[in-house]
């Protein structure tokens, strides 16, 4: 579970975020939504202990970020792999760090990477690898450690469309058999609402949770929900809540 | 025009060019000698043919001399990469360190070698150790700013991965650093690789000696000089010059092998 209480972000003189209150439970998909500049992966980052809360308090599972490292992974806006690394070296990393044994990460990762599909691409360098293999291979490597909180920041903004539509139903599919708690950071309200059950729109300057935006879809979500009119309803509505902020 | 055809005529143009600039040498010499009488002639600007046999005729004396250079060279070069990797470290380890340091790294750069050679001949000595500590300070400063740049500009979101895994600092070093540098260090040593020779040379000028019969290339060049044997001199030349691209080729070679499975530097136009 992950409680944010009061969280106020400030970057010197400037107010990042502000007055954050939010709770996620176990097993929600929660996008972060709103203009430029609102904070969302400074949010993120909070979460991931990556920077420290100017006041109140972030918690997950009981334990403050730095201490709750173990429990998430952190997938960045760029693929973010080794360049001089394999894709299985790349996704052995985390385990590598861990100290766990040759064999063992090596089976992990493998095993996560055929999750991703890239069984057939094991022993390629990243640079060999189209965009959307790459963010695979960032996405397997963040699974290895069987995170309870998931944090994504912009995944999947520099792939074009069919890849990131392809990469969402693969996530959902993870998800649904993994169970872990998501925060997901985005600019595309379609992406958001094909995601999540929660979407959180911040407005800017400074950021504020404006609206949380429940998404009472089914769990089952498949290629054939971006027709249905409940879901471009949503659409409509998120698009709508993150213009509107101010 | 075939592909064939255009690579035996870009491998054909150095050739020609060659033919070309051996031609006026031998112009320039001719019509020198002709005013100065070819006596003088053979002095000042020997004819090509004279050089090769110069060459020829030194080839013993100038093998042992380059073998020294050679191995001053490379002892220099060496001590050069390790020292300078290993100051590098530290350089990189704290800004405060690079802040206090670096300035004085730069103040021993700025102070031109030849000038402090005759010191580290009245400190340690004519002979290899002088001349070494010479090659050493030409070729330590590239290394050292080329690796530091290296290791301080990391990318920023590989840290942060490696601070989400909750990396030690030796890992993150080991497993993200090093290897983020090594383009940089390579650069760094490639520049030291062609200056060693060079470095080894001028401080075989300083500090070098004829101790068991034969000097370093530097030391010929000062012998030759002094009895105007000016064809050895121009084989003299002719022979450091060849040093000079064997150690460059190592050095890229070394480059190739380190960086041809990641770095765009080395692999172009390749396509899965």
């Amino acid at each position: 579970m992950v409680h944010l209480q009061n969280v106020v972000k400030r970057f010197g003189k400037t107010t990042v975020l502000d007055d954050i209150n939010f709770k996620a439970a176990k097993g929600e998909f929660i996008s972060l939504v709103g203009p430029s500049g609102c904070g969302k992966s400074t949010l993120l980052k909070i979460i991931a202990g990556l920077h420290p809360v100017s006041e109140g308090t972030a918690i997950i599972d009981g334990m403050e970020p730095k201490n709750a490292r173990e429990e998430m992974a952190f997938i960045f806006q760029e693929a973010n792999l080794l360049p001089w690394k394999r894709v299985h070296g790349n996704a052995e990393l985390p385990l590598k760090i861990r100290g766990v044994a040759k064999e063992r990460r090596m089976e992990t990762a493998r095993k996560m990477l055929e999750l991703v599909n890239l069984s057939h691409a094991l022993d390629q360098f990243p640079w060999q690898l189209s965009g959307g293999m790459r963010m695979r291979v960032s996405i397997a490597r963040a699974l290895t450690l069987a995170p309870h909180v998931l944090l994504l920041d912009e995944p999947f903004g520099a792939l074009d469309e069919m890849t990131r539509d392809n990469l969402n139903e693969d996530l959902l599919r993870i998800h649904a058999r993994d169970g872990w708690t998501a925060f997901f950071v985005t600019h595309s309200a379609a992406e958001a609402v094909f995601l999540s059950n929660k979407v959180v729109v911040l407005s800017a300057n400074p950021g504020r949770i404006d609206q949380v935006i429940d998404i009472d879809l089914p769990t089952q979500r498949d290629a054939a929900l971006r027709e249905s009119p409940e879901y471009l309803n949503y659409v409509a509505r998120v698009s709508n809540a993150i213009r509107t902020v101010h | 025009m075939s592909s064939i055809k255009k690579k035996i005529l870009g491998a054909s143009l150095p050739v020609i060019s060659g033919a070309i600039l051996l031609g006026i040498w031998y112009l320039i010499s001719y019509l020198y000698g002709r005013n100065e009488g070819f006596d003088v002639q053979r002095i000042i600007i020997p004819f090509p043919h004279q050089i090769f046999s110069a060459l020829i005729n030194e080839r013993e004396t100038l093998w042992i001399a380059t073998k020294q250079t050679a191995f001053s060279a490379l002892i220099g070069f060496v001590a050069a990469v390790v020292i300078g990797y290993a100051l590098s470290m530290l350089l990189a380890s704290a800004v405060w360190v690079k802040k206090a340091l670096y300035p004085w790294v730069l103040f021993l750069q700025m102070t031109p070698v030849v000038v402090l050679a005759p010191i580290f001949v009245l400190w340690i000595g004519q002979g290899l150790p002088s001349i070494t500590a010479i090659t050493f300070m030409i070729g330590f400063f590239p290394i050292v700013a080329n690796t530091t740049m290296g290791l301080v500009s990391t990318d920023r979101n590989l840290l942060d991965l490696f601070e989400m895994s909750n990396a030690t600092k030796s890992q993150e070093i080991l497993y993200l650093r090093v290897p983020y540098a090594m383009p940089y260090f390579l650069t760094g040593m490639k520049i030291a690789g062609t200056l060693a020779p060079i470095g080894a040379i001028t401080g075989d000028l300083f500090a070098g000696s004829s101790q068991g019969g034969v000097g370093g290339i530097g030391f010929m060049v000062i012998l030759y000089n002094s009895q105007l044997k000016i064809p050895e001199l121009f084989a003299t030349a002719f022979v450091a010059c060849l040093l000079g691209f064997v150690f460059v080729g190592c050095v890229n070679w070394l480059h190739w092998f380190l960086l041809k499975n990641w770095h765009d530097s080395v692999r172009k136009n390749e396509i899965t």
